[in-house]
């Protein structure tokens, strides 16, 4: 995470983080319309995360710090998202939300084989390339976990 | 007959009999509980596949002593990249078992003692010492497998730049040498990965009931 936040913008990068990590200064609501508004939101800034991925391609320089500021989104928007939950479904699903917690730590080492393929002597234009490639496809695969999870949790229901 | 047709319906009738089964709280609000055995079977299958296909693509690169052919060097950017996004879903599961370690297992335990068919809580309730002994091998098989999964990645991911940069990098004992590394490395993730397939082969032996549940 060290070599991430060097590299991407130490600035930009630690204020993403703080973002995700630091939670409200007060609870969230856990009614069901604020748990369908905090799943869509996370729904919407994945998407966006994806778009992204098409479009930083194109970008002569910083394609891979837009992709980072956007990942930081989505994850800001997902732990705004487990902060609707319920303390019943917390508990129930914790293993789901453990899961869902590594996948986007596993995600994001993406970004650390990126910097670390270019220091290696890979093209930035390839690398950044199989980047998006890596990021759109398994923000694919945790967006549905995701979503699995949150039927199974039934998240929103009245 | 081959395994893998063997295992497939098998698969797919024991998830047919557990997506029938509604929870016991399935008409409330409460979260619906999730055995996940069937589940994790699959993506541990899914993440087997995508390790011998990179490795049996770092085999075709590694038969040549000279240029590599671009469609052979696509292809293994290509298989690099399947097992990122393939590998995604069983390491999370990997990594959220280590981290969670036995609070993993009694909230796995709690979802079954959920789970509506009466005859799945009772297996589950009889066959806890059996089920905590397995779930302490998978565990094992984890993190042995994620210690082998990150060298294994990153080898492949050096081989993938050093081909891009020169096709014939294989020429250079040097590449020779990474691309026998890594190969060395892939193994041991694939036989973990194998190793927890066969613990689930266990597990859902043991949660199956004599005969399926008819549907609810």
């Amino acid at each position: 995470m060290l070599i991430a936040l060097s590299l991407f913008g130490a600035g930009a990068a630690l204020s993403s983080r703080l973002y995700a990590q630091i939670p409200p200064p007060f609870a969230a609501p856990t009614t069901p319309a604020a748990q369908r508004s905090s799943l869509k939101a996370v729904q919407t800034q994945v998407k966006w995360l994806q778009d992204a991925t098409r479009t930083a391609p194109n970008y002569v320089t910083g394609g891979a710090d837009k992709l980072w500021q956007q990942m930081q989104v989505v994850r800001g928007a997902y732990s705004a998202f487990k902060a609707t939950l319920a303390p019943a479904q917390v508990a129930h699903g914790a293993n789901d939300l453990a899961e869902l917690d590594a996948g986007l730590d596993i995600i994001e080492e993406a970004f650390v084989g990126y910097q670390e393929e270019i220091a290696g002597g890979r093209s930035p234009s390839v690398a950044l390339r199989g980047l998006c490639q890596v990021l759109t496809q398994s923000m694919g695969l945790w967006l549905r976990e995701l979503n699995q999870s949150s039927n199974r949790l039934r998240v929103g229901w009245p | 007959m081959p395994l893998h047709k063997l295992t497939i319906p098998l698969v797919a009738v024991l998830a047919a009999a557990l997506a029938g089964c509604a929870t016991k709280e399935s008409t409330g609000h409460a979260p619906k509980p999730a055995n996940g055995i069937v589940e994790y079977y699959q993506i541990t299958t899914g993440a087997i596949k995508a390790v011998r296909a990179a490795l049996d693509s770092l085999q075709r690169v590694s038969g040549y002593t000279n240029d590599v052919p671009s469609g052979v060097r696509s292809a293994f950017t290509k298989e690099v990249e399947r097992l990122e996004v393939g590998s995604l879903q069983v390491r999370a599961r990997s990594q959220a078992i280590l981290a969670r370690g036995d609070a993993y297992f009694e909230n796995w335990q709690d979802n079954l003692a959920r789970m509506e068919d009466p005859r799945v809580r009772q297996l589950a309730s009889e066959h806890r010492p059996q089920l905590e002994s397995s779930f302490g091998r998978i565990r094992s098989a984890s993190q042995r497998a994620r210690e082998s999964f990150q060298p294994f990645l990153s080898g492949l991911r050096k081989l993938r730049t050093a081909l891009e940069i020169s096709p014939n990098a294989m020429a250079a004992e040097s590449g020779k040498e990474l691309a026998r590394i890594t190969a060395d490395r892939g193994r041991p993730v694939e036989q973990e990965l194998a190793a927890i397939r066969e613990e689930l082969k266990t597990v859902r032996a043991m949660l199956t009931p004599a005969n399926p549940a008819s549907k609810h």
